[in-house]
């Protein structure tokens, strides 16, 4: 590959990863937030003794 | 000239962040009630909160350091390993080589497998190798993130000695997150590292858009700079003058068996509530592997334009062609990132980098301990599984005891000349054993006990890597040339395999793998 291929392929692995990241984290947002709140929710409802699923 | 644009306010920010961080990861605590709760979150994240903790994990200050040093030193060549990274961790998820397995078993650590697959002393052997191995790999940090906080902030510019004020930066981390590991376990790594995506991933948008926008930068500028300065080796990874074949291939073959069993991280896949959660964890999370490295080390490509724009910069980071700079370069991206972000901006960035800088003790640190309990002083004991209170009481004195490791190391240690190759040494000498284990554990009927603790021992080899300069003036020139410490670390994957296929052939286990597995 010549140098100016690599930083074509360089530029579009950047665009692809960064801008999944981007979706990634718009989405983890609100349902990480909603995961916590369960969460807390299903530790506080688990009896302690009934051990690992 | 080390001045940033760092503020009273900014300190502001960055202490009522790091507060806030601290006490919440303190609340949680009252959420936990058993051993399982605060090792492994009662295993009920669902699969947003554990992407976000995958993430977070992994996403330290120091990642964000050492990318940026190779950044900095190799250019856009450096871009193969997060894209590697990716590859290998949305394949995982896929296809749940693995990480599906070690789910559905219930496990709380990796070195447990090892008991049920092989036997009790494979297991204590993989918790002492992989606590050693971990403990070195980690005693860097400390340094790393105290030098990014006392350049970013410009701490450094105001007359103390920078050695003094990188180590009380670094013993005050250190006391902050040892206290919500300690109270929280996993619950409070769970939500912290939640909570540290969020701020995360707007800072680290926010540096890459600084980077693109500030007048000199951008893009065209960056490339053209890399272009004129280092030719082809600066974007191309396996060119003679860039990393080479043995690096790239080494570096494959330690992001394939870190992923695999490198505790902190693949502790993620014990924590979901189910298998399909793990692999979504791993799949869907694979693009957050990729920006923990790219992003940061686009802000070091950034700062070689930055210095060289700069004579004095240029001068003080030997990149005029007439000065030696040694180990400048961990300096570059913190003085880049305080110089172009604004002050106000400045410190919610710096306040999420030192939060990141916790995040990855507390899961480090909750994994190193959890292993030490559970794998190394339960057998020694003589007990299947210690109690509650014992786990609980065990992890949390482990905690402390590395804690006091890490402030004497990160105040003592002078950090080497290429710190992500000293990294992925210390890695090597348990990923590489353990890795070999667990893959031929899971798919090899005729692995043997006898093969997995040669397989591992072949692993502390890796260690050689560390000293090369000595093994190339022990050995004649024509030999010294080739050897690296990659080529060293490389050769032990080899070593492992070879070392673990001869042990099980030639002493093969009296019980079955089926056997085995259904009486535990």
């Amino acid at each position: 590959m010549s140098e100016q291929s690599w930083i074509a392929f360089w530029q579009t692995v950047l665009l692809l990863g960064l801008g999944s990241y981007l979706v990634l984290a718009i989405v983890i947002v609100p349902f990480g937030a909603r995961d916590i709140y369960r969460l807390f929710k299903n530790l506080d409802a688990r009896d302690p003794e009934e051990g690992d699923q | 000239m080390l001045e940033t644009n760092f503020t009273g306010w900014d300190w502001l920010i960055v202490v009522f962040y790091l507060l806030g961080t601290a006490t919440f990861g303190i609340y949680v605590n009252r959420h936990v009630h058993s051993a399982s709760d605060y090792l492994v979150g009662g295993r009920q994240a669902g699969t947003a909160l554990s992407i976000a903790s995958f993430i977070g994990t992994g996403l330290g200050l120091v990642t964000l350091m050492y990318a940026s040093m190779d950044g900095f030193n190799r250019g856009f060549a450096y871009l193969f390993v997060p894209l590697v990274a990716m590859i290998i961790t949305m394949g995982l998820g896929a296809s749940g080589f693995v990480i599906s397995r070690l789910r559905e078993l219930s496990l709380t650590t990796i070195p447990e497998y090892f008991e049920i697959r092989f036997d009790r002393r494979v297991r204590v052997l993989a918790g002492s190798i992989c606590v050693l191995a971990g403990v070195l790999n980690m005693g860097l940090f400390p340094k790393m993130g105290a030098t990014f906080i006392a350049y970013a902030t410009g701490l450094v510019d105001s007359g103390e000695s920078a050695e003094t004020i990188v180590n009380l930066i670094t013993s005050l981390l250190i006391v902050m997150v040892l206290a919500y590991t300690v109270l929280g376990g996993m619950v409070a790594v769970l939500v912290t590292d939640y909570v540290q995506f969020v701020i995360l991933s707007l800072g680290l948008g926010l540096g890459i858009w600084m980077c693109l926008e500030t007048p000199g930068l951008g893009w065209s500028n960056i490339v053209a700079t890399w272009s004129a300065e280092r030719g082809e080796a600066a974007f191309n990874p396996v060119h003679p003058d860039s990393f080479g074949w043995t690096y790239v291939i080494w570096m494959i073959c330690l992001t394939f068996a870190a992923s695999l069993c490198w505790a902190p991280e693949v502790t993620r896949a014990l924590t979901t509530k189910d298998e399909r959660t793990t692999r979504r964890t791993f799949f869907l999370g694979a693009p957050g592997f990729f920006a923990r490295f790219a992003i940061p080390a686009l802000w070091g490509i950034t700062a070689f334009v930055y210095m060289q724009q700069h004579p004095e910069m240029s001068r003080y980071f030997g990149l005029d062609g007439n000065t030696v700079a040694v180990g400048h370069s961990s300096q570059a991206m913190p003085l880049l990132i305080g110089k172009i972000v604004p002050s106000g901006l400045l410190g919610l960035l710096v306040a999420g980098l030192m939060a990141a800088f916790m995040s990855t003790h507390d899961s480090y640190l909750l994994a190193w301990a959890s292993i030490t309990s559970q794998d190394i002083i339960a057998p020694i004991k003589g007990v299947k599984k210690l109690s509650d209170r014992d786990s609980i009481h065990y992890t949390r004195v482990t905690v402390i005891l590395i804690g006091v490791f890490l402030l004497i190391w990160g105040i003592w240690y002078e950090l080497p000349e290429s710190v992500w190759t000293y990294m992925g040494v210390t890695g090597t000498v348990y990923v590489s054993g353990s890795a070999t284990a667990l893959i031929g554990g899971m798919y090899w009927k005729r692995a043997s006990s006898t093969g997995a603790i040669w397989g591992m021992c072949g692993g502390l080899f890796a260690i050689a890597g560390l000293f090369v300069g000595s093994l190339q003036s022990i050995v004649g020139e024509s030999i010294a040339a080739m050897i690296s410490a990659e080529s060293v670390a490389l050769a032990v994957y080899g070593l492992c395999i070879l070392l673990f296929v001869a042990g099980s052939l030639v002493f093969p286990d009296s019980t079955t793998a089926p056997e085995k597995e259904s009486a535990s």
